[in-house]
């Protein structure tokens, strides 16, 4: 069931735009991964709904329906316990705990004790909550953002989505095991959850829908395996592939 | 934490009171005054809690809009640009013969010249959409120094006696010339300005996130903003109203209350206000005690002396921590 729908959506930083037309969706309960070249639109598709007139990025057309209702027009209390954002480069100024950091997802909902506790014990920071966030790694922090957008949606993932861009990029190998495993609970419990992944193997293996975008436009969306498959992807990022596993991707001579 | 905050807090009440006291029994001579000299020193510490208060709030305000912590009114030209404003306005009134524009507060002027100063700071120290912690200081320094180049041209086309008071007005002093109507309407403007910055706090501590994720969890940033901007224009303007351009407590006060009591910003808000006005109080005490200059030294160089180390320590902890 379509959970998150971008219709026909443009968006630009100023100069020209980023995004031409983009429709695509993604299902209650399904993990789709969102994959694509550098510069293809993917963060941008993620921030046309998170901050559709915030710092650069401005939707210039198109609309974004949560469920069928456009998400601007959504009440902020109820965006905020429906939509959870993992940004690509979390940042916090000042020398915030984990503990605080991770209260904030209920920011604009009832607090709620219990939320916080069970998104640190899942986001494996138990014993981490005083530590400074400003002075843990970078994989580390993906982490706390992880519990803060769990925090987030606690309780109502049923009818949640959770758009995390490159949101285990800077994990070790166990970590971004076990995070990928929240996501697929998160899934299993009726969140629709995006997925900006730049490695198309773990992409393929997570995800159960995919959305390939190349120069701000789709160029396929559907089933995972259909779209992760070399013959879609190759064209797309200039390389080929020795076999269908995805590995060992080879460039194609320039032209 | 809260135990910490707390002890923090009632500690700054403590020390505020202390020195309001040495305030009030500080002067020509040491003791408790008659009534008459009394109602100075009254006016006179009640100026310097709400100048000291003002900057600090402002300063904390700064600090969390530009998510920079070397933000002040001074470092980024706001108490400049609401010095430039006053004297700008003292001018336009000997110009037109128009005493009641000459004399008055000019508390107007000096919020007009303090937004300006953040309109040109906010649109030129930006890199590629997004506010630039070191350009916003570099463009502030410069903004400042426009501004105060404009003041010192002003200030020598007015006549002698003005240009005198004005100069030491603009070094930074607690004035003695306002009536208690303008300490009052000043003092309460930033006690409310204080409250609504407290009340704002967990907003602040929201918006300490990036500007996407903030809005994400439902931080009304675009309406915060000009909030937050408006409410440290209004308390520098009157800060400076009642001392001129005072350095560095914007500065100082934040960051000594966030060293103590942590980031959270309802502490800060509260803390900084205590200690800023402690702060200002306190000079004023020993500006007044030591008679130097006939107890009329400005209490800018008290705190530009304290505030210039700690800003470069502060810069240098920065480069260090690669931020």
């Amino acid at each position: 069931m379509t959970r998150l729908r971008f219709d026909n959506v443009s968006a630009s930083y100023g100069r020209g735009e980023v995004l031409c037309g983009v429709t695509c969706s993604l299902h209650a309960g399904a993990i789709t991964a969102i994959v694509g070249p550098n510069g293809s639109g993917k963060t941008t598709l993620f921030r046309t709904v998170v901050a559709p007139r915030g710092a650069g990025v401005r939707r210039t057309g198109g609309a974004v329906l949560l469920d069928g209702e456009p998400v601007e027009q959504l009440a902020t209390r109820r965006r905020v316990a429906r939509i959870a954002y993992i940004p690509q480069r979390p940042s916090v100024a000042g020398a915030f705990t984990v503990q605080a950091i991770v209260e904030l997802g209920r920011y604009a909902l009832r607090d709620n004790a219990q939320a916080v506790r069970q998104a640190v014990r899942r986001a494996g920071l138990l014993g981490m909550e005083r530590l400074i966030y400003g002075e843990l790694s970078v994989g580390e922090q993906q982490r706390v953002t992880l519990a803060r957008a769990l925090t987030q949606i606690h309780g109502g993932e049923a009818d949640a989505v959770v758009l995390a861009d490159e949101p285990t990029s800077a994990m070790d190998i166990r970590h971004e095991v076990s995070a990928m495993a929240v996501f697929r609970e998160l899934s299993q419990a009726g969140v629709a959850v995006g997925l900006v992944v730049h490695d198309l193997q773990r992409a393929r293996r997570w995800a159960d829908r995919a959305v390939l975008l190349d120069a701000g436009r789709v160029v396929a969306e559907g089933e995972a395996d259909d779209i992760l498959t070399p013959q879609r992807l190759g064209p797309v990022f200039g390389v080929h592939f020795v076999d269908d596993s995805l590995a060992e991707p080879v460039a194609d001579a320039q032209t | 934490m809260r135990a910490r905050v707390v002890t923090v807090i009632a500690s700054l009440v403590i020390v505020l009171v202390l020195v309001c006291l040495c305030r009030l029994i500080a002067g020509s001579t040491i003791g408790w005054p008659g009534t008459d000299i009394l109602e100075l020193r009254a006016a006179r510490l009640t100026s310097g809690v709400a100048i000291g208060a003002a900057l600090a709030v402002s300063g904390v305000l700064l600090q969390a809009l530009l998510r920079n912590p070397l933000a002040s009114p001074f470092i980024l030209g706001l108490a400049s640009g609401a010095g430039f404003g006053v004297v700008l306005a003292v001018y336009v009134g000997f110009r037109l013969g128009m005493d009641s524009i000459r004399y008055a507060p000019n508390w107007g002027p000096a919020l007009v010249g303090a937004m300006a100063s953040l309109g040109l700071v906010f649109a030129f120290g930006r890199r590629r959409g997004q506010l630039d912690p070191i350009g916003l200081i570099l463009v502030g320094v410069v903004v400042s120094a426009i501004f105060g180049a404009g003041t010192l041209l002003v200030l020598h086309l007015l006549p002698a006696d003005e240009m005198a008071t004005l100069t030491r007005w603009m070094m930074g002093r607690v004035s003695e010339d306002r009536s208690w109507a303008v300490i009052g309407l000043i003092a309460g403007g930033t006690a409310l300005g204080t409250i609504v910055a407290t009340w704002l706090g967990p907003a602040l501590d929201g918006a300490a996130l990036g500007d996407d994720e903030a809005i994400s969890i439902g931080v009304p940033l675009p309406v915060l903003r000009p909030v937050l901007l408006l409410l440290a224009g209004a308390l520098t303007a009157g800060a400076v109203v009642l001392a001129g351009p005072i350095a560095f407590v914007g500065l100082i006060c934040p960051h000594v209350v966030r060293l103590l009591s942590g980031p959270g910003h309802r502490s800060l808000v509260i803390g900084s206000a205590l200690l800023g006005a402690a702060l200002i109080v306190g000079a004023d005490a020993l500006v007044s005690s030591f008679r130097v200059a006939g107890g009329r030294l400005p209490i800018g160089i008290f705190t530009a002396l304290i505030g210039g180390p700690i800003f470069i320590w502060i810069l240098r902890s920065r480069w260090r921590a690669g931020t």
